[in-house]
């Protein structure tokens, strides 16, 4: 994944993936870029610098596409996880394998105490 | 075939999400309570500009809930939200989910013909719905 900036076309960072990714990405005003791996990571990274600062195991490989919305005042973020596309089925990696198929739909907050 | 082609165009065209008025969906990613969009607005841009969730503190990240698609093939939708509802699809149903418990409101699935997995590339996938105006109907295309 790139983050490039569309005047010039230079990439300003790169969080480089072993496997293709298929997840879609979805990028915040508070700097925060979601998106997910074939292998069931959902990650969050640092807008500014690509460092990852979060990662959560879905159970299954992510190709959907993440969303926010705010309900109650409070944030939410979606995406849908559950393996089986083009790569998935067609490329033999070997990395896959043991990625269970079962879809779910996983909602995330902010901790409350 | 020609059914099945297309299904399978309109499962493309699916892409293209409908809102319940004009206005709601022009405004894109700007009504914070709703993702009306695919891309999250008509600039396609996927970006969000609400900040409550930031970089210093995404750490603190949890589940809310899980909700079962009982479904074994990819899962590409992107979720539409609209007055507290996510509308959701699979290759074999769309679902309605309360946002805040997860919990379902209905599912209605979806028949296409058996032999379709043998005929569609790439696997059988859906990529979301389209609320249509007016009377809060849900749209999607067949696979």
């Amino acid at each position: 994944m790139k983050a490039i900036d569309p005047l010039t076309g230079k990439a300003k960072w790169e969080a480089p993936s072993d496997i293709p990714r298929f997840s879609g990405v979805l990028s915040t005003a508070g700097k925060v870029v979601f998106s997910g791996r074939l292998t069931g990571e959902f990650e969050a990274f640092d807008a500014d610098t690509g460092a990852k600062l979060w990662s959560f195991q879905t159970g299954s490989g992510i190709e959907g596409q993440p969303i926010t919305w705010e309900q109650d005042g409070v944030q939410y973020v979606a995406v849908s996880t559950g393996i089986g596309g083009v790569y998935s089925i067609f490329s033999g990696d070997e990395r896959l394998k043991n990625v269970p198929a079962g879809g779910s739909l996983w909602v995330f907050a902010l901790h409350r105490t | 075939m020609k059914t099945i082609l297309a299904a399978v165009a309109a499962a493309l065209l699916s892409f293209c999400a409908r809102a319940q008025s004009a206005d709601e969906l022009s405004k894109g990613a700007a009504d914070k309570s709703s993702v009306l969009n695919y891309g999250m607005g008509y600039h396609l841009q996927r970006f969000s500009p609400i900040d409550q969730i930031n970089k210093d503190n995404v750490k603190g990240l949890v589940p809310v809930w899980n909700y079962s698609y009982d479904d074994n093939r990819s899962e590409e939708s992107q979720p539409l939200v609209y007055k507290g509802v996510l509308y959701v699809t699979t290759n074999s149903a769309t679902m309605a989910v309360d946002a805040k418990s997860g919990r379902q409101f209905w599912k209605t699935k979806v028949d296409y013909p058996p032999e379709t997995p043998r005929i569609v590339c790439c696997g059988i996938i859906n990529r979301g719905a389209a609320l249509f105006f007016g009377n809060g109907r849900t749209v999607r295309g067949d696979i």
